[in-house]
């Protein structure tokens, strides 16, 4: 497992040194989704940033389940780590044209093609591609809404395998549906089962009832790696690792770096500009 | 050549290889969130629409103009008199004469100009970039060359307008599904017409770096790359043209007293 000795070896590596493969990558972010503006935020909701226009590109709707790697379109397409180093997250600096709070995460696994209207147990079948066994300690499981679901409230729950490999777990029921938790691009986050602190895949959700409309929904596995506040308008936030206490996160071999927002707002988000910088070791 | 530990760093950083001081004139016409470009605003010899494509030398008016040599750049310090980001990037490729009321194919010639330090266009980004303003919004696609080599066309992007259509503005153009990078920008549609035709072009560019600039009575900042970025201590390519974008706080914020020193460290 790769370590920087001190400060001097991560100075050293920072600049090119001790096969340090410096990399800051850049990302755009646009307020559009395909051909039009993107749904409009909800105040207090997340957003997932993953179908937003942007450079490198945006990520497609997926279909059945699949493993993102940073090959996908809508990564950030960082390089891996070679020779048997690990790749860290030293931070970055983060800019958008809206107040709210920026979500850095490793894509783990997901899927779409899910149905609004259907009430029986929906087929996921998602199982996370890196943090495996014990080490999905710390994943996620969220909602993804692809295309617009119904406006009826219900709720929905999911069953998936727990970080301890243990099946047929169930997600706390949560909220889904209705005004601010139908729109596209709408991102929620379903609550473990009591005790539980990560998972490994799921494998099926199911609806309460019926929203009303089809639409296209899916599950996302999650792995969080960097969280950032972004209070003001037009000013951008650095977060550098180095000095905090979170320290460096791991970009794992083949991650899939994507972004997701806590809106404090109702307008559209129409520039989002991020540089991340990472050195292996 | 790495910097090989955190002493020979500091004593770098005490002796500077060169020290680039920016200054540009006020201005006001900005909008919240989106970047302006200071390379019209630039002093004492400010940038000037670039006309026909070119890759822009290094010591361009509108560039910071530093010498060549193996290096880094380590420190950015100063201030613009209102609260926002700066970033200084390196601008690789640019044109201008298009116009806002063309509602053909408007074409760039910028294919083959990308210089050897961008490579085959991985990580180059693109804006379109106004020098006369433009009229009310429409949408834009724009034709281009992916760093792969692919013919592409972006998804549309939103253009003019009170936000985006006013002089200096910069604003990133997003990709085809799958791509991160291009080599150039070989074309521009508007879906509609502007209603003034103005000025325009299109700028291809790799940031260096980005800050942050909360101000306080015009009290500069000062920021090292390793301590304040994140370690993130840019290389400078020989003959890179350096620019600046800033991006207010808020609409119409004054950007003024905008001074800037720029340190550069030996490699």
């Amino acid at each position: 497992m790769g370590a920087f000795a001190s400060l001097s070896d991560l100075v050293n590596r920072a600049t090119g040194g001790n096969d340090g493969a410096p990399e800051t990558r850049w990302k755009f972010i646009d307020g559009r989704v395909g051909a039009a503006v993107a749904a409009t935020p909800t105040t207090g909701r997340w957003t997932s940033l993953w179908q937003y226009n942007g450079q490198p590109s945006h990520g497609d709707v997926p279909t059945t389940a699949s493993s993102p790697t940073n090959a996908t379109a809508g990564s950030l397409k960082q390089t891996d780590p070679g020779g048997g180093r690990q790749k860290w997250l030293l931070g970055g600096s983060f800019a958008a044209s809206h107040p709210g709070t920026l979500l850095v995460y490793d894509r783990l696994a997901h899927m779409g093609g899910l149905s609004g209207t259907v009430t029986t147990a929906q087929t996921v079948n998602a199982t996370a591609a890196r943090y495996t066994g014990a080490e999905a300690a710390g994943n996620e499981i969220w909602v993804e809404v692809y295309t617009q679901i119904g406006a009826s409230a219900t709720t929905i729950t999911a069953s998936y395998t727990n970080q301890a490999g243990t099946a047929a777990k169930v997600t706390l029921a949560t909220a889904i549906g209705a005004s601010g938790l139908n729109q596209a691009q709408r991102w929620l986050q379903l609550p473990l089962a009591s005790g539980d602190t990560g998972v490994r895949s799921v494998e099926t959700v199911t609806l309460a009832g019926t929203t009303g409309t089809a639409g296209n929904f899916g599950v996302t596995i999650v792995r969080p790696l960097l969280q950032v506040a972004l209070p003001t308008l037009g000013l951008a936030a650095v977060r550098s690792l180095l000095t905090e206490v979170q320290g460096f996160a791991e970009i794992k071999v083949g991650a899939c770096i994507a972004f997701a927002w806590l809106a404090t707002g109702t307008t559209t988000p129409y520039l989002m500009y991020h540089s991340l910088t990472m050195v292996e070791a | 050549m790495a910097v090989s530990d955190w002493s020979s760093y500091q004593a770098k950083v005490r002796i500077p290889f060169q020290r680039v001081t920016a200054y540009a004139q006020q201005f006001s016409d900005t909008t919240a969130g989106v970047w302006s470009s200071l390379w019209t605003k630039m002093l004492p010899t400010p940038g000037v629409a670039p006309g026909a494509a070119v890759s822009p030398a290094r010591t361009l008016a509108g560039a910071l103009g530093q010498r060549n040599g193996n290096q880094r750049l380590t420190r950015i310090s100063g201030g613009m008199g209102t609260t926002g980001v700066l970033m200084i990037y390196d601008r690789l490729v640019h044109c201008s004469g298009l116009s806002g009321t063309v509602l053909t194919a408007q074409n760039t010639s910028m294919s083959g100009l990308l210089p050897s330090r961008a490579g085959s266009g991985a990580d180059v980004l693109a804006a379109l970039e106004i020098y006369t303003a433009i009229g009310s919004g429409t949408t834009v696609t724009c034709g281009y060359t992916s760093s792969a080599g692919a013919n592409q066309t972006s998804p549309a992007m939103e253009f003019g307008g009170s936000q985006k259509g006013s002089i200096a503005k910069f604003l990133p153009i997003p990709l085809a599904s799958g791509d991160a990078g291009v080599q150039s920008v070989n074309s521009v549609l508007l879906a509609t017409t502007t209603g003034t035709a103005g000025n325009f072009g299109v700028t291809l560019y790799k940031p260096l770096a980005m800050v942050p600039l909360l101000c306080w009575g015009n009290e500069p900042r000062v920021f090292d790359s390793m301590l304040d970025l994140c370690c993130h201590v840019p290389l400078v390519p020989n003959d890179a043209c350096l620019a600046l974008c800033a991006m207010p706080y808020q609409h119409n914020a004054m950007f003024n007293d905008i001074l800037f020193d720029f340190e550069f460290i030996e490699d």
